[in-house]
C-alpha cells in the first residue's frame, strides 16, 4: 500500500512538473498521511490476525488431541460395556451354573449308571451262551429283559440332560427353535398352569386368582412352542411375582392375574394382566434390557423379558407393556398368524 | 443283613441300587427300603427306628430337603450314619453336610466303587 502511495505521488509529480501548487502539497501530505495511518493499522491488523490465527492453529491442536482422547475414551467404554455385557452374562451363567450342572448330574447319573449295569448284564448273558450244554432259557430272557428296561432308562434319561442343554443354550444365544402348526389355546392353557405351579413351589402358602379367557376363535398356527411356552412362563411368572410381591406390602391385597389370548384380524394376541405394583414410566424400557432386574439377587437373572422380546420378534410379533401400567401391569404379545 | 434307607425324589434310584446290589441282595447281605421325600423317609424311619443301618439321602428334593432331614435325623438318632448323595458337587454343600453331621458325601453320577464298601459295612469304609 505504502509503495502504491509512493508511485501515486511520483505520477501526481509529474504531471504536475517539479513544484506542484501548495494547496495540492497540503493535500498530497495529507494522503500521505492517511495512507502511512492506514498502512500501519493495516500491520496491527495482519499482526493479530497471524497472532489470532496461531491461537487458533493451537486450540485446533489441542482439541484434535482431545478429539483423539474422547474417541480413545469412547473406544475403551464400548470395550468395557462389551466386556461387562459378557461378564454379566458370564455371572449370570456363573448363577445358573450350579443349577445346570445339577440338572445335568442327575440324569447322567442314571445314564453312567445303567450303561454300565448293562455291559455287565450283557456279559452275563454271553458268559451263560458260552457255558456247555444247553442255557438256561429262562435266565437268559430276564437278563435281556433287564437290559432292555436298562437301555431304555438311559434313552430316556439321555434325552432328559439333552432337552436341559438345548434350554440353556436357547437361553444363552435365543436361538429360535422349529415351527409347526398348533393349538396356541392348548399351549397357552398348558405353561400357565406350570408357570403357576413353578410359582406355587416358590410360595407355599399362595394365594391367587389366576383367570384364563381363551378365546376359541384363535386360529391354529405356525409357532415354535418351545419358544412361546417360555414367553408364557416368563410372563405369567412375572405377573405372579408382582402381585404377590405387592401382597407382601399390602396383605390385604387380593392377588389376581389374568391371563386372555384374543383374535384380532390377522394377528393372534396374548394379554397378561396382573394386580401388581405396576411398573414405572421411567422403567418401562428398560425392563426389557437384558440383565435389568429388581429382584433379589439369585431370583431373577433379567434376561426374562428380553428373550421374551426376541422371540416374539423372531415370530414377527411385538411384545410391549400396555401404557396403563402404572396401576398393576399388562404384557400383550402380538403375533401375525399369517406371517412365517 | 444291613438294612438301608435311601431317599431321593427320583423313582429310577430304587432300580439302580437294586440292580447294583443284586448279588448282595440275593446273598441276604443287604435289604434296601425306598423313600421318595424326606417326609416318607421320616415316617418309614420313625415306625421302625431300630431298622437302619445307614441312610442315604438325596439332598435336593421338594418339600422337606435331605439337608433338613438329616437335622431332624440327627436329633431322633445321633448314632444313625447319613450319608449324602448329591448331584451338587461343590466343596460348600459337603462342608455343610459335614457340618450338619453326614459321615459322608458322593457325588452324582454315583461311583458304586466308593459308595459299595459304605453300603455294605465293610471295614475302611468311611462313607
Ligand atoms: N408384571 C410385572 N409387574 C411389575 N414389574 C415387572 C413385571 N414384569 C417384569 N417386571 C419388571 O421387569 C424386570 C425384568 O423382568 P425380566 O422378566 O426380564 O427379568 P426377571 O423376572 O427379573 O428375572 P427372570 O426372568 O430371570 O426371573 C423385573 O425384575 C421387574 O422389575
Ligand atoms: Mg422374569
Amino acid at each position: 500500500m505504502l509503495n502504491r502511495h509512493r508511485l501515486l505521488q511520483r505520477q501526481i509529480r509529474k504531471y504536475l512538473a517539479d513544484n506542484p501548487p501548495p494547496e495540492l502539497t497540503g493535500l498530497l501530505d495529507a494522503v500521505d498521511v492517511a495512507y502511512q495511518q492506514l498502512d500501519e493499522d493495516r500491520a496491527i491488523i495482519e499482526r493479530s490476525l497471524v497472532l489470532s490465527s496461531a491461537e487458533l492453529g493451537d486450540a485446533n491442536r489441542a482439541l484434535r488431541v482431545k478429539q483423539a482422547e474422547l474417541e480413545a475414551n469412547l473406544q475403551r467404554i464400548q470395550a468395557m460395556q462389551q466386556q461387562l455385557v459378557v461378564q454379566e452374562k458370564l455371572a449370570s451363567l456363573g448363577g445358573l451354573t450350579a443349577g445346570i450342572a445339577h440338572e445335568i448330574k442327575n440324569p447322567l447319573n442314571f445314564v453312567n449308571n445303567f450303561a454300565e449295569l448293562s455291559l455287565e448284564l450283557a456279559d452275563e448273558m454271553l458268559e451263560l451262551l458260552q457255558t456247555d450244554g444247553a442255557p438256561d432259557v429262562a435266565e437268559l430272557r430276564e437278563l435281556c429283559g433287564m437290559i432292555k428296561g436298562n437301555v431304555d432308562k438311559v434313552l430316556r434319561h439321555g434325552k432328559r440332560a439333552d432337552g436341559v442343554v438345548r434350554g440353556m443354550l436357547l437361553h444363552a444365544r435365543g436361538q429360535a427353535g422349529e415351527r409347526a402348526v398348533a393349538d396356541f389355546n392348548a399351549l397357552v392353557d398348558e405353561y400357565v398352569s406350570l408357570a403357576f405351579h413353578g410359582v406355587r413351589a416358590r410360595n407355599p402358602d399362595l394365594q391367587l386368582e389366576l383367570e384364563r379367557q381363551l378365546d376359541p376363535a384363535v386360529p391354529h398356527f405356525a409357532f415354535a412352542p418351545q419358544d412361546l411356552s417360555r414367553v408364557v412362563l416368563n410372563l405369567v411368572g412375572n405377573a405372579c411375582d408382582a402381585t404377590l410381591a405387592r401382597r407382601e406390602a399390602e396383605p390385604d391385597h387380593r392377588a389376581h392375574v389374568l391371563v386372555q389370548t384374543i383374535h384380532a384380524g390377522a394377528s393372534v394376541r396374548l394379554a397378561v394382566r396382573d394386580n401388581g405394583a405396576g411398573v414405572p414410566a421411567a422403567l418401562r424400557e428398560k425392563i426389557f434390557e437384558p440383565f435389568f432386574t429388581t429382584k433379589p439377587p439369585g431370583a431373577g437373572t433379567g434376561l426374562g423379558l428380553s428373550i421374551c422380546y426376541d422371540i416374539v420378534r423372531s415370530h414377527g410379533g411385538e411384545l410391549a407393556i400396555a401404557p396403563d401400567s402404572s396401576e398393576g401391569s399388562e404384557f400383550v404379545v402380538s403375533l401375525p398368524y399369517a406371517a412365517a | 443283613m444291613r438294612k438301608v434307607l435311601v431317599v431321593d425324589d427320583e423313582s429310577d434310584v430304587a432300580d439302580l441300587f437294586v440292580q447294583r446290589f443284586r448279588r448282595e441282595i440275593k446273598r441276604g447281605d443287604v435289604a434296601f427300603t425306598f423313600a421318595l421325600s424326606g417326609e416318607q423317609a421320616l415316617q418309614i424311619y420313625e415306625a421302625r427306628p431300630s431298622d437302619f443301618v445307614l441312610i442315604l439321602s438325596d439332598i435336593n428334593m421338594p418339600g422337606m430337603s435331605g439337608f433338613e432331614l438329616l437335622r431332624r435325623l440327627r436329633e431322633r438318632a445321633p448314632e444313625l450314619p447319613v450319608v449324602m448323595i448329591s448331584a451338587y458337587g461343590d466343596a460348600e454343600k459337603q462342608q455343610q453336610a459335614r457340618t450338619l453331621g453326614a459321615v459322608g458325601f458322593v457325588a452324582k453320577p454315583i461311583d458304586f466303587d466308593l459308595l459299595r464298601p459304605c453300603v455294605l459295612g465293610e471295614p475302611g469304609s468311611d462313607g
